[in-house]
């Protein structure tokens, strides 16, 4: 019977028909192709950099805008599409000057009316940009290539420039720019090395990016952000591959070049492979948020008592792992960046000491009513840190309803400030990159400015002051002081519990050169396959 | 009149589902029994015991989080088979009498199996998810999510089982001395449309406990709180490749139930009814 | 059978029609205010009330349904909540690789389960109808993520040679596509093709113990004519059927297959719109899946003339 089924395969025309079609197709594959790097581990849902501070929207504003800073590897702003800068003896005018020439991606020239709208788009909806508008007097264009920064109160205005964190001031075309970020965006010129595909984005799933011909990179040697940006593959290919089993496939056997934000144990797993690079990536600083607007932790007694719970080292073992990729850190201002001090934290370190935490509880008024976490499933590590929790709280006799819920899910319910038991909640994991956390400005928990600050809406007047006087002060010395009271301060208030920073690793083929994975925002000019 | 559903001759059920049967009353007995016998927790978690392979201690190894997976297989019993079982009771109700009704009133039949062909056309699995996400995670709504796309396949079996049975000569026999509609249907035509339901029940409880873990599989089943054997698969899905027997035992103890209770659904249905059967 | 065809093809209207009802019940009951999801995180009062007025959710219930489905007659969907782009040529965007995956599936479905059902109904009772009767029943009981990983590790890691994500455009070549395809589309098809080869083999057994089959085999034609010839003409009808309605088990299959194999299909939209509670996208994929299956089994139907033209409908 077998071998009859042979005989009626190549009996058969059609079948015939198509084995021939396959051969020969296969045949024609192998043709001289454009060197594509692909990169896997985005997810692109929106293009519009300034209506979302997603990472995935980030990463793509880097490849197609440019900025007028950007941050060197000394964490220095310097002039990126701007020429030079000059700065009034009274630290309070900044005069911008664009390089020569430059272009946007359909060959028009840039001008200082495209960037003026582009930061006044971007004031109005980052937080950085925010204040740089609350500061600002006026913003004055000279002339096509010239334009000014009036300051009511002194402002580090490069540094806001070069941000990197939450939206980023990428300079689109000033059509783009006077849209409301209510509309959606369909025009992609940019100023940036690369080129955005539209018509082939496919949202959520793959992307494509060709070089922009019409880019005029600067010429200074790369130093992280900063420096020339050079498109060295003509094509970039971004994709999801959401299933983590399929992505580790995909960079064992080459077919993918980088893979950025894995999920850490197969990152981990790869390591064993010598084709691949498993870089520790940048790390983020772990924390839980607490609702300070409802029972029990508007008492500080009961947040003080979740400290006591947390054991940094068992928490971090449970969800990360292996110790080279986390590290304990009682630092509101992270262990990583250059404020952090955590000399400054006075509260409870160490293993858990449940007794201790029973007692602030019970002086809390704890009344035994649920109290709710949001257990973020869809991230092993946020999952691992919920179970966690809420064995520990058990352990002292809290009751707790955890609450098993996507991530998408929690950013509209974590918006709500109703009593817990009424579908509101106490308590949920995240995490911020420890770049923005290092600083007080950037770090988003840390604003304690009481219904407009973050979910949580922790509420206190001296950490504010703090902050607002970090704002003003110029020199480091003076910077380095605020921050330790500032730090001192939220060891006492507990605007969030730390709970231990850790590596978001990135995996990338030990064939390419000039990446840089420590980036928390991925860019991928300057990258060169090591044989060529 | 015969109600073969209710005093069934079981020496006519086939080997492979007396198999299942037995199987089945196992497993049931293990998931419901075992965890009380062996005092384990299958929610406790510890650091030190993270991502361990089968060994003696941890017959199927520990999850991410040291958890140990035969206590969670064991809970995940209850949850997975309940999930079954409710689904399919709940789907077969329903379905039952809207098909008796459908079958019994021409005014009702026509809006009522337009309604159902309506959801029919809708993929049942795609349906569910959407249920599932609408209205949030947790037992119920997953049972729900399961139940309503499968109630249409059963309404039409009961209504033409009762379009066929209305005709037959012992219900107009009651019908002539009298008997009232509702009591026709349910005391006359349900009993002996009995069989093909009970089959069809089975079939849907299979489904059922395989469908629940789609749901956890594309992140909108029952939640971790409760381990289900879908949501202990979903768990482990990122760790495939890295350590396989986190979703490999589960799944196969997934499919083997699925198996059991599809060969029990064969069984009953060559047993009750011979005329379904297919050649073996 | 003008009329036949006539009255078939009308069916499917009230059809589709309970299906847009089902789809616009559930974003009516769906929790939550839409207009507020719409609006984003920083939205005002007044935006929230802009929206809810251009969405008309203040109007009766039922006016809000006709101009709903007012819109999705014209092809208008609505607008995705999370990239706010339409939803219409998201799907569209979408649809290419599903397409090739279901075809792509029925096709594995077949040249699997034809040959396998009709030896084992030939070899009755022998050990490879055994062995295919058991694959029959397994087969649909096997979780398919299962396959999908095992087939990952198998073909993708060990041999290294097949692709096990993506979908490439059709500019690469058949050769690429398929290759890109083979693996989840065999994913896809187990289950069905489990279910399949039982119905080949069951309708193959009843037809084989016909008499015809005697006369043919007493005239001394060889069992696989006898097989290709006559078996296999005879139990079209029952196949065609199961293997439409074998196409919404696929619908809903691809949302698993599409999520491990990271295609970029209807499925992983669904998926995608599963993690935003995007609910436009949620009821789009519903609706055009619905009326693809619709469609699917009414061409079944119709292809039962051409099949078996002594079929007679008045």
């Amino acid at each position: 019977m077998k071998n009859k089924l042979v005989e009626w395969t190549s009996r058969t025309p059609a079948a015939s028909w198509l084995l021939t079609a396959v051969i020969a197709s296969g045949l024609s594959v192998g043709a001289a192709e454009a060197d594509t790097l692909r990169v896997i581990g985005l997810s692109l849902k929106t293009i519009d950099p300034i209506v979302t501070t997603s990472g995935d929207t980030q990463v793509h504003g880097y490849l197609i805008y440019d900025k007028l800073f950007e941050f060197d590897s000394s964490s220095t702003p310097r002039p990126q599409m701007a020429d030079k800068v000059d700065v009034s003896s009274d630290k309070k005018t900044y005069t911008i000057t664009l390089r020569n020439g430059l272009k946007f991606s359909d060959g028009t020239p840039i001008t200082t009316d495209d960037v003026i709208q582009s930061l006044r788009r971007w004031e109005s909806r980052d937080v950085t940009g925010g204040l740089l508008g609350s500061r600002t007097k006026e913003m004055v264009k000279v002339d096509d290539l010239t334009f000014r920064i009036e300051l009511n109160e002194r402002f580090d205005v490069p540094s806001a420039l070069a941000n990197t964190e939450g939206n980023v001031p990428f300079i689109m075309p000033k059509r783009v720019a006077s849209l409301p970020p209510t509309v959606q965006l369909t025009d992609t010129t940019g100023s940036g090395p690369y080129k955005f595909d539209y018509s082939t984005w496919k949202p959520g799933q793959t992307q494509v990016y060709t070089k922009n011909s019409f880019y005029t990179s600067r010429n200074d040697p790369p130093s992280y952000y900063w420096g020339k940006k050079e498109a060295t593959f003509d094509k970039i290919e971004i994709s999801d591959v959401p299933d983590s089993n399929t992505a580790m496939a995909e960079m064992q056997t080459g077919k993918k070049d980088i893979w950025i934000w894995p999920a850490l144990d197969n990152a981990l797993a790869l390591r064993k492979d010598p084709k691949l690079v498993v870089s520790k990536g940048y790390f983020v600083q772990s924390l839980f948020v607490v609702n300070h607007e409802v029972p029990p932790f508007n008492n500080i007694k009961a947040t003080e008592a979740l400290t006591y719970l947390i054991d940094q080292k068992e928490l971090m073992q449970i969800s990360v792992g292996d110790p080279q990729f986390w590290h304990t850190c009682y630092a509101y201002l992270t262990c990583e960046g250059k404020y952090g001090d955590e000399s400054a934290y006075s509260g409870h370190r160490g293993a858990a000491d449940y007794e201790k935490a029973k007692e602030l509880l019970k002086e809390a008024g704890y009344d035994g009513k649920p109290i709710v976490i949001f257990d973020q499933t869809d991230s092993p590590q946020m999952h691992a840190r919920a179970l966690y929790l809420a064995q520990q709280l058990r352990k002292i006799g809290a009751q707790v309803d955890l609450q098993a819920m996507d991530w998408g899910t929690i950013t509209s319910r974590r918006t709500s400030k109703a009593p817990a038991s009424e579908g509101g909640w106490n308590l949920f994991g995240t995490y911020m990159e420890v770049e923005p956390a290092s600083s007080p400005f950037t770090h988003l928990m840390l604003a304690a400015n009481c219904d407009k600050a973050w979910f949580g809406w922790p509420c206190d007047e001296k950490l504010e002051q703090l902050r607002a006087s970090f704002a003003s002060a110029v020199d480091e010395k003076e910077k380095k002081k605020v921050t330790y009271e500032l730090q001192a301060r939220a060891s006492a208030y507990l605007p969030f519990i730390m709970t231990g920073e850790y590596a978001i690793p990135t995996v990338y083929g030990a064939d390419l050169e000039g990446f840089h994975p420590e980036a928390a925002y991925n860019y991928f000019w300057n990258i060169r396959r090591k044989s060529k | 009149m015969t109600f073969p559903i209710l005093w069934p001759d079981t020496t006519r059920l086939p080997a492979p589902a007396r198999v299942a049967v037995i199987f089945m009353l196992l497993v049931v007995l293990v998931s419901y029994l075992g965890p009380g016998i062996a005092n384990l927790n299958p929610l406790s978690i510890s650091p030190e015991l993270r991502l361990n392979p089968p060994s003696s201690a941890h017959l199927l190894g520990t999850d991410m989080f040291g958890r140990d997976i035969f206590t969670r297989v064991l809970y995940g019993g209850r949850i997975s088979l309940a999930i079954g079982l409710a689904t399919a009771v709940l789907t077969t109700t329903v379905g039952t009498i809207l098909g008796l009704f459908a079958g019994a009133w021409q005014a009702l039949d026509s809006i009522l199996m337009r309604v159902m062909d309506g959801i029919m056309a809708i993929p049942g699995m795609l349906l569910a998810i959407a249920l599932a996400t609408i209205f949030g995670g947790g037992i119920l709504t997953v049972i729900l999510a399961l139940a309503i796309p499968e109630v249409p396949g059963v309404a039409r079996l009961v209504r033409s089982l009762t379009l066929t049975l209305r005709e037959q000569v012992f219900i107009e026999a009651a019908r002539s001395y009298g008997a009232s509609p509702l009591r026709l249907l349910f005391r006359y035509i349900l009993p002996n449309a009995l069989a093909p339901i009970v089959v069809q029940a089975t079939y849907i409880c299979g489904l059922a406990i395989l469908y629940e873990a789609f749901l956890s599989f594309v992140g909108v089943g029952v939640p971790p709180e409760h381990p289900s054997w879908g949501n202990i698969v979903a768990e482990g899905r990122s760790f495939a490749l890295i350590a396989p027997y986190l979703i490999l035992y589960p799944s196969l103890v997934i499919g083997t139930v699925v198996l059991a209770v599809n060969l029990i659904g064969d069984g009953l249905r060559d047993m009750l009814d011979p005329r379904f059967a297919l050649p073996d | 059978m003008i009329r036949y065809l006539i009255t078939r093809v009308l069916s499917v209207i009230p059809v589709v029609g309970v299906v847009t009802v089902v789809v616009f019940g559930l974003t009516y009951l769906s929790p939550g205010d839409a207009a507020a999801v719409l609006a984003g995180e920083y939205a005002t009062p007044a935006q929230i009330a802009a929206i809810r007025e251009s969405l008309h959710l203040d109007d009766p219930l039922v006016v809000q349904y006709l101009h709903w489905l007012g819109n999705v007659v014209q092809g208008d969907l609505g607008n995705s909540i999370f990239s706010r782009q339409p939803v219409f040529s998201l799907i569209l965007s979408r649809v290419d690789p599903t397409i090739i995956l279901a075809i792509a599936a029925t096709v594995v479905q077949l040249t699997v389960a034809l040959p396998l059902g009709l030896l084992a109904a030939q070899n009755r009772g022998g050990i490879s109808d055994r062995l295919v009767s058991l694959f029959g029943v397994a087969g649909t009981a096997i979780p398919p993520f299962l396959i999908g990983y095992v087939l990952i590790f198998t073909f993708g890691v060990y041999f290294g040679s097949m692709p096990v994500s993506g979908f490439p455009g059709f500019d690469s070549g058949i050769w690429e596509v398929l290759r890109h395809v083979l693996l989840p589309a065999t994913m896809l098809g187990f289950a069905q093709t489990a279910l399949i080869t039982r119905i080949t083999r069951a309708s193959a057994i009843e037809v084989l113990n016909q008499d015809f089959i005697r006369v043919a085999r007493a005239k001394g034609l060889d069992e696989f004519t006898i097989l290709v010839r006559h078996c296999l003409k005879l139990i079209a009808i029952p196949l065609a059927t199961v293997v439409g309605m074998s196409f919404a088990g696929m619908l809903g299959g691809v949302v698993i297959t599409e999520t491990v194999f990271a295609i970029p299909g209807i499925g992983s939209l669904l998926v995608e719109a599963i993690q935003h509670r995007d609910v436009p996208v949620i009821q789009g994929v519903l609706l055009i899946s619905a009326c693809v299956y619709v469609m699917v089994n009414l061409l079944v139907d119709l292809s039962y003339l051409f099949i078996d033209p002594r079929i007679k409908y008045t």
